[in-house]
């Protein structure tokens, strides 16, 4: 593609109106061109203005709508801050009491039957249409943590507050996709300014910080994480969470109020 | 209004990204109160259906909030990123069978909002009455009905490259309506729209 050929289609490329192949065209040529780089993403600024030439809304329901949009928000944001690749999930349910695999597959298959079962209570229309797409949305993802928990090179450490006692967190390792997995329940919400931190412990070496996270009102979290640095640090005994500062600590300022070993899931 | 309301209405966009990126909701309410409005406004006009635009908006911002860490505010503006995640999933979200009206015309008039884009708004529409027939046409399927050049042409009976003509052409006098370099839409102090304008 030619700059003056761009230069021609650069308008619809901003306005979403070129087709699939031509957009990679679009692409392909300001990867290389600065200068035509920079008009297109003047262009794009100049489109999504557009969208102030929409009609004015009824402020009364914008105002209701900020409720909404910060509850649904905040309420999806992945757990570990500290990854800045975190990926985010859906909303939690309450049938994840326990992070295992069999409960994940309960959760996924309970998840189609009640999504089933709810779409044809509704009527017909957009409402439909548009909870199917939520729907499928929220089953990819489901199926995206499944198949991280299911894959053949999976490790996994309970973590407690003793021997003998029951889990309060669990982190799955796929080695394949190099993910964490992390769940946690009955672990009640860290106090202001605090937020729990969870380690990797090796034998005669310093902890290292696998992230940050909190949980929610019900003591509940669950986020995937990449491995990040930390696939670069061998081998791994045990894992350990601690209460620190928010943001974290470079290393842990108390003794682990969780701990486990890591194993092999077969 | 108190202090830290009125100094994060004077915040601009990108700062308050920044504390929206390391996870802070203040700052994400903040951005609600300045593009809220407009972000409804945009997934009504394509959705045609408030409930459905309702929840095209709080996905839109859920999406922002999720994806804040990983996004690069010097590719494209907060205000330019949000619009297009609104407007994709309102496209995605719009019901078949629904009749969608029109929005870019010759009636057009300033709607007297009075919040960061105020000024963008009323210059805007100021150049859109200024667009002939087909230019605003084919930028109203193109922006707000999702049509491909393609599709667009189809339904004008011209050729791909006339509606490729006819958006530049469009978008070009939008483009000189607004201040140049500075086609971002500005933070107003205490305004933000309607949001700041209600109690809380």
């Amino acid at each position: 593609m030619t700059h003056d050929e761009l230069r021609e289609q650069a308008a619809a490329y901003a306005l979403g109106a070129l087709a699939p192949w031509e957009r990679a065209d679009v692409e392909g040529h300001v990867e290389a061109c600065t200068a035509c780089r920079a008009e297109l993403d003047a262009l794009c600024e100049v489109a999504s203005l557009l969208a102030l030439s929409a009609p004015a809304v009824d402020p009364a329901r914008v105002s209701a709508l900020r409720s909404r949009i910060m509850a649904d928000a905040t309420g999806g944001r992945p757990i570990l801050r500290a990854s800045a690749g975190a990926v985010p999930l859906p909303p939690k349910r309450s049938m994840w009491t326990e992070a295992t695999p069999w409960l994940a597959a309960a959760s996924l298959f309970f998840a189609v039957v009640a999504g089933a079962g709810w779409i044809e209570a509704r009527s017909e229309g957009a409402q439909v249409a548009l909870a199917l797409k939520q729907t499928a949305v929220t089953l990819a993802a489901r199926d995206s943590m499944l198949s991280a928990f299911l894959g053949p090179m999976v490790h996994v450490v309970s973590l407690s507050e003793g021997e003998n006692q029951a889990p309060r967190a669990r982190v799955f390792w796929n080695h394949t996709r190099k993910e964490f997995i992390v769940t946690a329940f009955n672990v009640p919400p860290a106090p202001g300014g605090k937020t729990y931190q969870l380690w990797a412990i090796r034998t005669g070496k310093p902890p290292i910080s696998m992230g940050t996270f909190d949980t929610d009102a019900s003591g509940r979290a669950l986020a995937i994480v990449p491995v990040g640095d930390i696939a670069e640090a061998g081998f791994i005994d045990n894992c350990a969470v601690t209460l620190e500062p928010a943001g974290g600590s470079p290393q842990p300022t108390e003794a682990p109020r969780l701990m486990g070993a890591w194993r092999h899931v077969d | 209004m108190n202090l830290d309301a009125a100094s994060a209405g004077l915040e601009g966009d990108d700062g308050l990204f920044a504390r929206i990126a390391a996870g802070d909701q203040r700052a994400l309410g903040v951005l609600c109160d300045r593009h809220g409005a407009t972000s409804y406004a945009l997934a009504c006009a394509v959705t045609a259906v408030p409930s459905v635009a309702e929840a095209v908006v709080a996905d839109s911002f859920a999406q922002l909030w999720r994806e804040a860490p990983t996004f690069d505010p010097k590719r494209m503006s907060v205000f330019a990123w949000l619009m297009s995640i609104v407007r994709t999933r309102a496209l995605a979200a719009r019901p078949r069978d629904v009749a969608i009206p029109r929005v870019l015309s010759k009636e057009m008039r300033a709607d007297g909002r009075t919040d960061g884009g105020a000024v963008h708004s009323n210059a805007l529409l100021q150049a859109v009455v200024t667009l002939d027939g087909p230019q605003a046409l084919a930028l109203e399927l193109a922006f707000f009905r999702g049509m491909t050049k393609r599709q667009i042409a189809s339904e004008l009976q011209l050729t791909e490259s006339m509606v490729a003509h006819l958006l530049r052409r469009a978008v070009e006098t939008l483009r000189a309506s607004v201040p140049r370099n500075n086609v971002r839409p500005s933070p107003t102090a205490g305004a933000g729209g309607v949001f700041l304008d209600s109690p809380r």
